[in-house]
């Protein structure tokens, strides 16, 4: 029954606006209602039982200053100290890769650029860590997503914006607007799965799905470079910009290799380290909740 | 508590019958009140400690329907009501006119 569905929803949206605590309760209790309505055959009542709830004036509980306090820094934690948190894992490694050189001059550019990539790699299953414990209980999918790709997009043009010509934004933007856009709706993917129970699917999901929008994002910059390496071999640049290496294919190899590692500058970096972040909140925001929410009942009789 | 009258008139339903379990939709019925302005109102009569709520006790499939949420007033709730709705008269009660009216002119 059409009206049923659509008052199913409307009730899902209102539960929405309910404190968190409280939403399973009371979409049971409404969902209890509606069937009654549903069984007397009452389309108009329902929509309208449903509607009313929908557009009701959402129910806030009183907060206190340090309630309020510790939700704001909630939030300023996951949307500037973790991109600042990333930002250091890569100076971290960065610096690890120039102690390891200065250590062994005999070091090959490739090494460096493979310990370079280790160590960003661990970096994002660090941040995917810190992800899960600072995930914001209670907050929406959609305000989790939108956190987690906002400032990494602002970030990455930030950089080129201030360190750089404003032909180099031109250049790496439509990249960054690709990749944090599509990793918006990756997210939203990887928390149906989580959601339906299968977190490994998940994580597969996410991991997979963000390796292909990164290979895909730095194609941008390369593609808008004055001399563009064979776009056959576009699949491996992602590969070749953390590696250094063409592989022993045809394409890339010799100038191609050093126009990819040119164009793409600090992008793949920046998509790895912002992907684990992302992945880490999404992925337990559920846990986020249940912390936030410590199984807080309403007054029972 | 906050006053208003719609939480008056949910008081005033739920008073007429103190020991009784009401309904969201008996309760809507009972106070012509639509359910997002209800709702609201048992949540914050809860949060007071005025209303108590419990689940049904029936089993869903021998009855056909999902267990309803049932609201009964406390015995605190049912004192704290009788006063605010008494309070609540006093502040609306009309004063009786003194002096004998006379017409303007």
């Amino acid at each position: 029954m059409v009206s049923r569905r659509i008052a199913a929803a409307l009730l899902h949206l209102a539960g929405r606006r309910w404190p968190t605590h409280l939403r399973e309760q009371v979409h049971r209790e409404w969902a209890a209602e509606l069937h009654v309505l549903a069984a007397e055959g009452r389309p108009w009542a329902m929509l309208k039982y449903a509607a009313s709830l929908a557009a009701a004036r959402p129910v806030r509980e009183p907060v206190t200053a340090v309630a309020r306090a510790a939700a704001m820094w909630r939030a300023l934690r996951l949307t500037v100290v973790a991109p600042l948190a990333a930002v250091a894992v890569f100076i971290a490694a960065l610096i690890v890769v120039t102690v390891i050189s200065a250590l062994l001059p005999s070091a090959t550019e490739n090494l460096q650029y493979g310990v370079m990539t280790v160590l960003l790699v661990a970096g994002a299953v660090g941040l995917a860590r810190l992800g899960r414990w600072w995930t914001v209980g209670g907050a929406g999918t959609t305000t989790l997503v939108l956190a987690v790709t906002v400032p990494g997009f602002v970030l990455g043009c930030l950089q080129y914006a201030i360190s750089s010509s404003s032909s180099k934004l031109a250049v790496h933007a439509p990249a960054y607007l690709a990749f944090f856009g599509g990793l918006a709706g990756l997210l939203y993917a990887v928390d149906r799965a989580a959601a339906a129970g299968n977190r490994t699917r998940a994580w597969w999901i996410g991991g997979l799905g963000a390796l292909v929008l990164a290979d895909v994002a730095v194609t941008v910059p390369v593609f808008l470079a004055s001399a563009t390496p064979d776009p056959a071999s576009a699949p491996v640049w992602l590969f070749t910009a953390f590696t250094n290496s063409g592989f022993g294919l045809p394409s890339p190899a010799g100038w191609e290799i050093f126009t990819v590692l040119d164009a793409t500058e600090l992008d793949p970096q920046i998509f790895l380290l912002s992907s684990g972040l992302a992945l880490g909140v999404i992925m337990h925001k559920r846990a986020g909740r249940a912390l936030a929410a410590p199984g807080r009942q309403a007054t029972e009789g | 508590m906050r006053m208003t009258v719609t939480t008056a008139r949910v008081l005033a339903v739920l008073l007429t019958e103190p020991e009784a379990d009401r309904y969201g939709l008996d309760l809507m019925r009972a106070t012509g009140l639509s359910s997002g302005s209800l709702y609201p109102i048992l949540h914050r009569l809860q949060e007071a400690g005025w209303l108590s709520a419990r689940w049904e006790e029936i089993d869903p499939a021998a009855e056909g329907r999902p267990a309803r949420r049932f609201y009964r007033l406390t015995p605190d709730g049912v004192v704290q009501a009788r006063q605010a709705l008494a309070e609540l008269r006093t502040q609306t009660t009309v004063p009786a006119a003194t002096g004998k009216a006379s017409p303007a002119w």
